[in-house]
This record gives C-alpha cells, structure tokens and sequence, in this order.
C-alpha cells in the first residue's frame, strides 16, 4: 500500500511542476526534467543491480549507447534503394516503414521507430546476455574492470565505426510517433506532452522495480547481494538470478537510450563514454546504493543541475567529489545519513 | 621488411614497457592493501605533467626527479586522506573512491593544464634524431623508455628482495597481523606503497611523454590497459606483469596493421576480458591461488 | 531405507587424503552425528554432502536418488538444507525477509509474475509470509520479525537461521558445528532447540566436537579419524570404544 501512496505523490508532483512552470512561463525548464527522467531510468535500472543485487557495473552508458544507437540506425536508414525486396515491401505494407523527403527533399523510406524499439531491446538482451554469463562470474575489482572493459570497447566502437557517426554520432532521428498526436521528440510544441511522456515511463518502471523488491525474485537478489553461499544453500541459481536483473537493468538503460535519441534527434558518442558509466554509478551510490526513491531522487536532481550547466567546467569533477564524499562519510547514501543524524538529535532533544 | 619488423617490435616493447609500469604500480598496492588503485593511470599523468610545467625553468634531470618526488608525495595524500582511516571498507567502496579520485586528478589537471597536448623534451637529441637498430631507424628515446623500465624494475626487485622496508612492506602483504605483531607499522607501509607506487608512475609517464605525448586525460586509458596486464600476468605478480606487458605492447602495435587504429585500444580490452573469462589467475598465475583470490 | 546414504565417500586435495571411503547411513527421523577431532575432516566431509566440495569418489544417494557432486543450490532444492558454523545470515534482509528468502524453492513466482504483482504471486505471497511468522513464532522470536538481521544477538540469529533452514521443510537438516564459540548454558539451550526441531519429524545429520551436547542429543554417532570413518554406533558404545577413547585422549 505505502509505495502506491509514493507512486501517486510522485505523480502529484510531477504534475505540479509542470503546472507551475507553465503558469510560470518557464517551460522551457520541463526539457531538462525530461532528459533528467529518462536518465533517471537508468539510474534506477542500475540501483537495482548495484545496490540491490549488489553487481557493480561501470559500463552501463554502453547498454543506453546501444538502446540510442539501434534506433538511430534503424530510423535514419532509407530503404529507398531497396523498395523492391519483398521484406521492404512487407514492412511498407504493415505500415513499419514510412515514405517521405529529408530536409533536400530526397525521396526516403525509413523502419518504423516501433521496430527500432523491438530491434533495441532484442539487441540489448542479446549483449547482455553474452556479455553477462562471463562477466557475472566475477567479484570485486575484476568485475568492475571487466564492465568498464565492455564499456570502453562499446565506446570506440561508436567512436570508430562509420555506421555510427564516429565522432559526430547520428542526427537527424525522427520523431518517435506513439500515438497520432503524441510523439516523443518534436521541438517545443511537444514540449508538455514529451514531459509527461518520460516521467509516465519512470513512474512505470519505479512501479515495476518496487514491486520487484519484495517480490520472491527480488528477495533472491537481495540474499545475493547478502551472502552468495548462504543464498545458494537456500536453493537460489546464484548465476541465474544475476543475470536475470543483468538484463532487466540493461534493458531500462536501453529504453532510455532510444526514447533520449529520439527526444533529441540524435546521439553522440559521448553517451558510451566511461564518464557517464561512473555518473550512474555516482548516482545510486548518493541514492543510498539499496534504496529506489533515493536514487530517482538524487538522479533528478543531478542531472537537472548537471544539464541546466550548473556545474559549469567543474561538471565532472563535481560528480567525482560527490563519489568520494559519499563513499568516505556517507557510504549509506545522503538521505540516510541525514535523517539518522537529525533522528539521533530528536532523541536528545527528547532526552532533555 | 626487416626493418619495418624491427621498427613494430621496438615501438611494441616501448609501450608495452609503460604497460609493465602501470601494472607493476597497481600491483604494489594491491599486495599492501588488496585494493586495485584506479587512479594509477593518473599518476603516470600527474608526472609528466608536473615535469613537463617544471623543465621550463629546470634542467631536465631536476625536473623529473621533483615530479617523481611531488607525485609521490600525491600519493601519500591519497592514502592518508581517504584510505588511512577507513575501517575494513567493502571492495565496493574502495572501487568507487579510487575512481573519484581519478576524476577528480584528471579535472583538477584539466584546470591546471588545460585540454592542450604537451611532452617533455627529448632526453637526448629531438624528435628528427635517430639510431640505427638492425637498419631501422629509431628515437633514442626507445632506449631511454626500456632502459628506465628496466632499471625500475631491477631496483624494485632489489628494493623489495633485500631491504629492511622492502621486506617489512611484503610481510605487511602477506599477513597484516603477522606483520604488525612483528612491530611493522602496516599503516606506514601501506602509505609507502602509495608513494613507490606514484614516483614509479611518474617516472614512467616522464620517459614516455616525448613519444607519446601528454594530455590531462591519457591516465585513463594507461589506466585500463595497466590493469588488463596486470591481471594479464596474474594480479600481484610483477615480474609476470612485465612479461605480459610486452606482450600486450607487442599485440598492439601489430594489431596495427591488420585493423583500424581507432579498434587498437580495443584489442587490450578484449585480452582482458578474455583473459577474466576464461584464466582470471593471469596467464602465469596458479590457477588454485587465483581461485582463493575472491575477495 | 535409510534417508541418506553415504558410501565409500572420498575427497583428495593434491596428494593428501581429507575423506577417505567414508560409509555410513542416515535413517529417517534420526539425529545423526560426525564427531573427531580437529582436522579429521569432519568439515570436509560435511562439505561434501553439503555440495560446497564437489567429492572425487563415492556415492552420495539422498531419498533413494543420487546426489553426487551437485551443486548446493540443487541439493537445497531436493530438500537437504544447511546451517553455518559461522551464521550466514543476509544482514542486509529483515529477520522476516530472511525466513521467507529460506522458502525460495517452495515458491513459482517469476520475474514478470513479481514485477506485476500478478494475483498468483500475490497469493503466494501471503501464504509465505504466514509461513515464516509461523517459523519465527515456533522458535519464539516472532518480535523480532520486523528487525534487521545484521543486529541481533548471536543467540537470536542462530534462532532466525534454524528458522530459515527449516521454513521450506526440508527432510534432511544438516549442522555444521552449531555449538562452537557456545558456553555450557547456551550449549544446554542449543540442545533443547535440536530436540524442539526434531519434534517437527526433521532429520539432523550433526558435525561437532563439543562431546557432551553430541552424547546427549544423537541417536548414533559417527567418529571420524584422519579421514576416515573409526567407528559408528550410539553413544553409549562410542564412549566406551578403545580407538575413539584413543584419537581423543592420544596413546597411553
């Protein structure tokens, strides 16, 4: 019952700050609190690994690099040249693949975003899972090295591969029509809609991870995280269970990555970068590692002063002095820390 | 053909020898501590840096010796301030606050130096002078690159085989409470690790930055590499690690040749993810001993 | 028909004999114990059956089906469950989340089955839930049920880790050494809880050296020597065996 009454006061506050920024005239705020949403599923997707399964991943960017990337490719390709293979025509026939001009007014014919997004989480799942079975074996620093391994070879790849952009990325992705009238992506008209759009998605996904967690599954996580030896003597498939919340924290990375790309019209390869892995990380280690709401919390808030340019040139380093403060004095995330600090000053000023 | 062979061996072994270093730096701490120093990377910056920024108004021999004594001395500031006092931290969090203090070295450089490209000058003659090793024509800074290598690694092997210190540092590693039971000051020792393990860095980054030049953000990628040979040659082990250092250096550079320079970087990563997957003791490691390593 | 079976059991490190063509059986509804002293292999042998050593030769047959060289997880899944001489509790789980984690195998709720709280893990939800507030209840700690698991006395979470072991109704429960560190009162207490467990039809199979809480509670003994099995009997025909009195009291 409690986390439905979270779920709804998020929304209630979602919805107010649209409200106020609207009446307000400053809308143009919602941008940042769009991007700082779907950043925040991932964000999410990796406190469920981290925190909760307890799996250190320092290449998750790699897992929304892959998600933008697919679509972009996918939705920026003209099957013009191809009209007359069958599988094409098949595609134009059900609809998945659209014919219009580019900006020269070049005849196009692009894939359905709708498959970009099937193409996507099949991709994702793919990697994760050939990526996973090795990786998930190991413990300590050697996992940490070995996913910031996959994560830097994913980042020359979109940094190196002409099919990606290289250093420019991939622009001009269309808009991502989920239903006439609402689309992710879309300039400024859209602005609103696009809002409600993402944090929709990260009520959503918050939904889904909070009832994870107490669910039977979730409790195998967490005895993971715990004890591995004891878990497994309780009868938990120790290498199953962590690659099952592997997946599911790639493929919220993944969704974020497609829904960005399509919000911004494009990606570069600075969203695989290592910098951007350890952001996440900076994240749920402020969030308070096993703690959801923590991380969703303090994932909007960095990542909206972050984007809004509040940390100027010093927005890396901010990010890396959040990640030794935290870990040197408040290795139970901020929120916590602060709330047994004012609990143990209550108690005194009870005592007195 | 001889020659260009030649000329891919020597430039492999060059960079394979900065390799060797990175690793052997990781492997000092981690035998004190059993804490992999994410930062390593950034002290080999740190050095270069810092001599390049004091060889404009020092001779070169001054300069490099204070940037090996000032990155030195970061590393004793590292440990002091952020790992001294914690009290058996989880491996979690010691990852975490190595790499934030990576980023922090490499924004901090970044305000202090800037985004420019820079190296250190030649040792001997520039960048146009020449020798002549079986009729291929190399800097002499090759030599100067193995010969520091090599040195380090013969003094190192001293330093830990016959000194007092040497010794009280791979007692410390090998059991602490022994150590420290036997009135070895562990905390000192680790301390000191640090501090080896930064001057050694720094000397490295100095003999490397006339080749390979420097930028605030090249620790990060020695960084990734230093740990694949580490762990290449089975983690802890320095000897081992030189080997796989010049194997990697050797992959490399050949690798060259058959691929996209943009995918080299890559082959490194990729020996290290193979080599976790399928021999995580290291190539030279006891497979038994590696499996005890959980940690 | 014995519950479990063990015969001809061995375990090799390098050139050195930990367990060596160890035989013995565990009939239903017995407490059984392995006693010897240090470095007998007791441990190990434990280990064995417990499938954190994978055993070299032998068989292994639980309920009349082989459960040789399995993995832990597989054989906590036939129902052979375990506890740590060093209490391996999840300190990072509630005493109650650590009891309901203990019914994983008795549960079929999936991953899209939790993620949606589908009515069918719901369901199974509540019913383990009632489970383990009836196991903390049976070991007299359900007030604890809402605490954290890391902060609990040694008493209490040996209590919370029987409950554990025994909330998905395991048919074999085996002891790895549960009165060390113990003083004679807390042992006494031990003893009445094996005995309050074996009131639940369970069977124990015991490692331990403390001698007197392994006379009182077991049914047969089984001492263990060098590796290999030196006798096996009841208790009152072990005290009285001249080897056993030799390996514990030494040649006189």
């Amino acid at each position: 019952m409690k986390r439905y009454i979270s779920i709804l006061s998020l929304a209630a506050v979602v919805a107010v700050i649209q409200l106020g920024s609207t009446l307000c005239g400053r809308e143009y705020y919602l941008t940042q609190l769009t991007m700082a949403a779907y950043y925040s599923l991932v964000a999410v997707g990796l406190c469920m690994l981290m925190g909760y399964a307890g799996q250190i991943s320092l290449g998750h960017a790699a897992f929304f690099a892959i998600g933008g990337y697919t679509t972009a490719v996918l939705t920026t390709m003209n099957l013009q040249a191809h009209t007359s293979s069958r599988i094409v025509s098949l595609l134009v026939q059900c609809g998945l693949a659209k014919p219009g001009t580019d900006l020269y007014g070049v005849a196009q014919l692009s894939l359905s975003p709708w498959i970009a997004l099937g193409g996507a989480g099949i991709i994702t799942v793919v990697i994760a899972i050939i990526i996973g079975i090795p990786v998930l074996k190991l413990k300590g620093h050697y996992l940490a090295m070995a996913t910031l391994g996959f994560g830097i070879i994913v980042y020359r790849i979109t940094l190196g591969t002409g099919l990606f952009g290289q250093a420019d990325g991939i622009s001009g992705v269309p808009q991502f029509t989920i239903v006439p009238g609402i689309a992710i992506g879309g300039g400024f008209a859209n602005k609103v809609i696009n809002y409600y759009i993402a944090w929709v998605m990260v009520i959503c996904g918050m939904l889904l991870l909070l009832n994870l967690i107490d669910s039977r599954v979730g409790r195998a996580l967490k005895s993971i995280h715990g004890s591995e030896e004891a878990a497994s003597a309780i009868g938990i498939h120790i290498p199953r269970y962590k690659l099952m919340v592997f997946i599911i924290s790639a493929l919220f990375a993944s969704l974020a990555g497609v829904c960005l790309t399509h919000y911004n019209g494009g990606i570069g390869p600075s969203e695989a970068g290592v910098m951007k892995s350890v952001r996440y990380v900076a994240i749920v280690a402020v969030g308070g590692m096993a703690n959801l709401w923590g991380t969703l919390i303090m994932s909007v808030l960095l990542n909206y002063l972050s984007l809004r340019g509040y940390f100027g040139s010093y927005d890396d380093a901010v990010f890396g002095a959040i990640l030794i403060g935290i870990m040197l004095f408040a290795p139970d995330g901020i929120i916590k820390t602060i709330r047994t600090k004012v609990e143990a000053r209550v108690k005194v000023k009870v005592r007195e | 053909m001889l020659e260009q062979t030649v000329q891919y061996i020597l430039s492999g072994l060059t960079i394979g020898s900065i390799y060797a270093i990175a690793a052997i730096g990781y492997n000092i701490i981690y035998n004190a501590t059993g804490i992999i120093n994410f930062a390593q990377g950034e002290f080999i910056m740190v050095g270069a840096m810092t001599a390049i920024t004091l060889s404009a108004f020092l001779p070169l021999p001054l300069a490099i010796l204070f940037a090996v004594i000032i990155t030195a001395l970061l590393g004793a500031l590292i440990e002091i301030c952020c790992i001294r006092w914690l009290d058996r931290p989880s491996v979690l969090r010691m990852i975490i606050i190595t790499i934030g203090l990576s980023i922090l070295i490499r924004e901090a450089a970044l305000h202090i130096w800037d985004e420019k490209v820079r190296s250190l000058r030649f040792f001997t003659g520039n960048e146009v002078s020449s020798v002549s090793v079986f009729g291929a024509h190399i800097s002499p800074q090759v030599l100067w690159v193995l010969g520091i290598c090599a040195l380090i690694v013969v003094l190192l092997n001293v330093f830990f085989k016959y000194t007092l210190t040497g010794r009280s540092i791979r007692a410390c590693s090998s059991d602490k409470m022994a150590a420290s039971l036997c009135g070895i000051n562990t905390r000192n020792m680790v301390t000191l690790s640090f501090m080896l393990s930064g001057a050694i860095g720094a000397l490295a980054g100095c003999v490397i930055s006339p080749i390979t030049q420097t930028q605030y953000d090249c620790g990060t990628h020695l960084a990734i590499k230093g740990f694949a040979v580490a762990v290449f040659g089975g983690l802890g082990n320095s000897m081992a690690a030189v080997a796989a250092g010049l194997i990697v250096g050797l992959l490399e550079t050949f690798s060259i040749t058959v691929m996209p320079l943009a995918y080299t970087d890559a082959i490194s990563i990729a020996i290290l993810l193979l080599v976790l997957f399928f021999r995580p003791s290291g190539l030279f490691g006891n497979r038994e001993a590696g499996r005890l390593k959980e940690f | 028909m014995a519950l479990l079976e063990v015969n001809n059991l061995s375990k090799f490190f390098g050139g050195l004999k930990a367990v060596s063509a160890v035989s013995f059986d565990v009939p239903q509804g017995n407490i059984k114990a392995i006693i010897g002293p240090n470095g007998a292999g007791k441990t190990t042998l434990f280990n064995l059956i417990a499938g954190s050593i994978r055993p070299d030769c032998g068989s292994v047959r639980f309920k009349n089906s082989s459960i040789f060289g399995l993995p832990p997880y597989r054989i906590a899944q036939r129902g052979i469950l375990r506890t740590f001489q060093n209490i391996k509790l999840f300190p990072n789980l509630s005493v109650l989340e650590n009891v309901m984690a203990g019914m994983h195998v008795k549960g079929r709720a999936g991953l899209a089955a939790g993620m949606l709280r589908l009515p069918q893990a719901r369901a199974e939800e509540a019913f383990i839930s009632e489970k383990a507030h009836e196991m903390l209840a049976f070991f007299n700690i359900g007030e604890l049920a809402k605490r954290n698991a890391a902060h609990l006395s040694f008493g209490q979470q040996r209590a919370v880790e029987f409950a554990r072991a025994l909330a998905s109704g395991p048919a074999l429960l085996l002891l790895d050494e549960p009165a060390a560190g113990l003083n004679t009162q807390e042992t006494a207490q031990l003893a009445s809880q094996i005995a309050h467990i074996r009131g639940k039809g369970v069977t124990i199979l015991i490692v331990e050296h403390d001698m007197s809480l392994i006379m009182d509670i077991s049914d047969e003994i089984v001492v263990v020597s060098s590796g290999q099995k030196i006798a096996e009997g009841k208790p009152s025909d072990i005290q009285r065996n001249a080897d056993v009195v030799r390996v514990y009291l030494g040649e006189e």
